[in-house]
């Protein structure tokens, strides 16, 4: 237990400056308009400044009750990002069938108790699965294999 | 009888073999992804939203809503086989289903589910067919203000209703409207925190923010959590699935009630299946001569929220396709799939595109159908579903969600997005804000705009004009009293606990 709601008071502070951001963005940028011709900044204003109330009566709370502490699943998060940057990456440069394998391998990699040669295997069959699936089945217009060199 | 003529209008299209296809992939994705626990719909239905651009409208919505009800159906399965519930909506089926395969009458127990969601299905579809037409002739006279009204009713209800902390709920209904402010203004062309840049002119996707925030942001909440799958196999085999007289004679009242509460809460908004089901199994309880049996597995526990869950399904679709609102995340993003087609739903929907209406509503007999015969044989497969490890199907589903995204517009760049959303995806979960609402802000924010500028127009400016009118003053007094009623409650709520809290304090020392 910690002394303070230490998540709530985060979260409404980011929420309140998110808020505050946009409608001193919008306000400053764009024409605010009259009620019955409004312009392009009335409603961001009006949101952020909304948003920004909200996050404040979110915060306030968190700084009088307590609160558990925060665990932060950093593991699964970094890889199954890496997983996803790899496909981003890959996709028009080796084409889907690598691009497919390198994704699957990596992500089995946010869990530990994955052995090597089964995510290996895993990662043959998903690409094999999904090239029979979107390019020989749907017919999507993707490379199956490029070859940057 | 022009329901009739409707009807077979429906047929027609729901019943050519592309159309009936679609149906039988929606809801056998539906129930494979249901059975699965940790997967809800919404994870379902942005992973394979994409793959829906390539089909019509009419066979994509068929599909995508095959895939919304299969995973009601699907969901009761882990319920009672490992009582953990496959979709959210199948949570109090645990509560009786699960005692029942404890006792060996798991078989008895799926079997009664399939027919009781069938049941209750069947009833929303009716429901939906005799409701949608008067509720669209008679949202023809709205104006502006009415719509405006209406929408804010529905987020407000969404935002607050299901969600344990109302201020977090509304707060992510906003931070979604903002978002959904980026990119070109409607009205006057003014490109709106675009930052320069040229692709965020277009705004963001809809496909994008629900794969990021729902496909990449569940898969990290359920790695690492262990499931251990103990089934005893012999228990779902067909044999040992046929009810007796007695759960025959038990049910059909639970099943009937549950069907007309399931309905009602279906086509409210924020509400939705869950509630639904819950609701139904509380009413089940207090009308029951042996409350006390209740949690030990009963068969009307079974039988009440499951036909519950999937009349709610299916009413769910009354306002989003006869007004345009959708009453919960699920159903924003059919109507984000509609709107990425070119139609716009709304009272004329059904009057201009009858096809399509009525094709959809008879795509759910036929996918109930489908479901009743292909889940009573199946129900061994999706057994053996449950034993294949999470962190075999992870990976699968990342790719999924990998291709899906680039598909739409061979750009890397969309890839991106469903990482930056599944970032702000997992921000949230850490901060313990509901990601429905969000999405349901980012849909129905530019709409909430355009008519509120639009009766402005009308009004001279007058806001006061909001108020006056008797439906759109009405609707917003209930949404007045909805956000009042869940801040005093929350407080009380707030004080209860600490008052519990001080408690337990001074009787720990």
């Amino acid at each position: 237990m910690l002394d303070r709601d230490y998540r709530d008071i985060f979260t409404g502070l980011a929420l309140a400056l998110i808020g505050g951001f946009a409608a001193l963005y919008a306000a400053q940028h764009y024409s605010l308009g009259t009620v019955s011709r409004m312009g392009p900044a009335m409603v961001p204003v009006s949101l952020g400044v909304i948003l920004a109330g909200f996050g404040l009566s979110i915060a306030i709370p968190g700084f009088l009750k307590k609160g558990d502490a925060i665990v932060l699943p950093f593991r699964p998060f970094l890889v199954i990002s890496g997983s996803i940057l790899a496909f981003a990456f890959t996709i028009e440069t080796l084409g889907l069938v690598p691009a497919v394998f390198l994704t699957v391998v990596i992500a089995t990699f946010a869990e530990k108790r994955v052995p090597l040669v089964s995510a290996l295997l895993l990662g043959a069959s998903m690409a094999f699965l999904t090239w029979a699936i979107f390019i020989l089945g749907l017919g999507l217009p993707i490379h199956s294999f490029d070859w940057p060199f | 009888m022009e329901l009739l003529a409707n009807f077979a209008l429906g047929l027609e299209t729901a019943i050519t073999p592309a159309n009936l296809m679609y149906c039988f992939a929606g809801v056998f994705l539906g129930t494979f992804v249901g059975v699965i626990p940790g997967v809800g719909p919404l994870a379902a239905i942005s992973m394979l939203f994409p793959i829906t651009f390539y089909l019509d409208p009419t066979a994509a919505l068929i599909m995508l809503a095959g895939i919304y009800y299969g995973t009601t159906y699907g969901g009761s399965t882990a319920s009672i086989l490992l009582n953990i519930p496959g979709a959210t909506s199948s949570a109090v089926t645990c509560l009786d289903g699960y005692p029942m395969a404890q006792q060996g009458r798991a078989g008895v127990a799926l079997f009664m589910t399939t027919i009781a969601s069938f049941v209750g299905g069947s009833i929303g579809i009716i429901i939906l067919s005799l409701f949608s037409p008067l509720i669209a002739e008679y949202a023809l006279t709205f104006g502006p203000a009415e719509y405006f009204s209406l929408m804010m009713l529905g987020l407000v209800a969404a935002s607050t209703i299901a969600n344990a902390s109302p201020s977090k709920g509304l707060a992510m209904v906003v931070f979604g409207m903002l978002i959904a402010t980026v990119g070109t203004d409607s009205q006057s062309g003014v490109g709106r925190f675009t930052f320069g840049s040229m692709s965020l002119l277009e705004g963001f996707g809809i496909s994008a923010m629900a794969m990021g925030l729902f496909g990449v942001g569940e898969i990290l909440s359920s790695i690492g959590a262990t499931r251990s799958a103990k089934i005893d196999k012999s228990s779902a085999k067909l044999l040992n699935m046929l009810p007796t007289r007695e759960d025959w004679r038990r049910s059909w009242m639970p099943g009937l009630r549950g069907s007309s509460i399931g309905s009602f809460f279906g086509a409210l908004p924020g509400t939705g299946p869950s509630i639904a089901a819950f609701m139904a199994y509380a009413v089940e309880k207090h009308m029951s001569k042996h409350p006390e049996k209740f949690g030990t597995g009963v068969i009307e526990g079974v039988v009440a929220p499951e036909t519950a869950n999937n009349a709610a399904d299916q009413t769910a679709f009354i306002p989003t396709l006869t007004l345009g609102i959708p009453g919960s995340a699920t159903m924003a993003l059919m109507l984000g799939a509609l709107m990425i087609h070119g139609i716009q739903p709304g009272p004329t929907l059904i009057v201009e595109q009858p096809s399509l209406f009525w094709g959809l509503v008879m795509s759910f007999w036929i996918g109930n159908l489908l479901l009743l015969v292909l889940n009573l044989p199946l129900i061994g497969i999706w057994v053996r579903l449950l034993l294949i490890p999470y962190h075999y199907l992870y990976p699968a589903i990342i790719v999924f969600l990998c291709i899906g995204s680039y598909s739409v517009r061979s750009n890397p760049a969309d890839v991106f997005m469903v990482l930056g959303f599944g970032i702000i995806g997992f921000a949230m979960r850490i901060a313990r804000l509901p990601a429905a609402p969000l999405l349901l802000g980012f849909v129905l924010g530019p709409l909430v705009e355009m008519q509120f500028r639009r009766a402005m127009v009308l009004a001279r400016g007058d806001v006061i004009s909001l108020v006056e009118r008797p439906i759109s003053g009405t609707v917003l007094a209930i949404s007045l009293a909805l956000l009042v009623w869940t801040l005093i409650s929350a407080v009380r709520k707030r004080k209860r606990d600490r008052m519990y809290k001080t408690e337990q304090t001074s009787v720990g020392g």
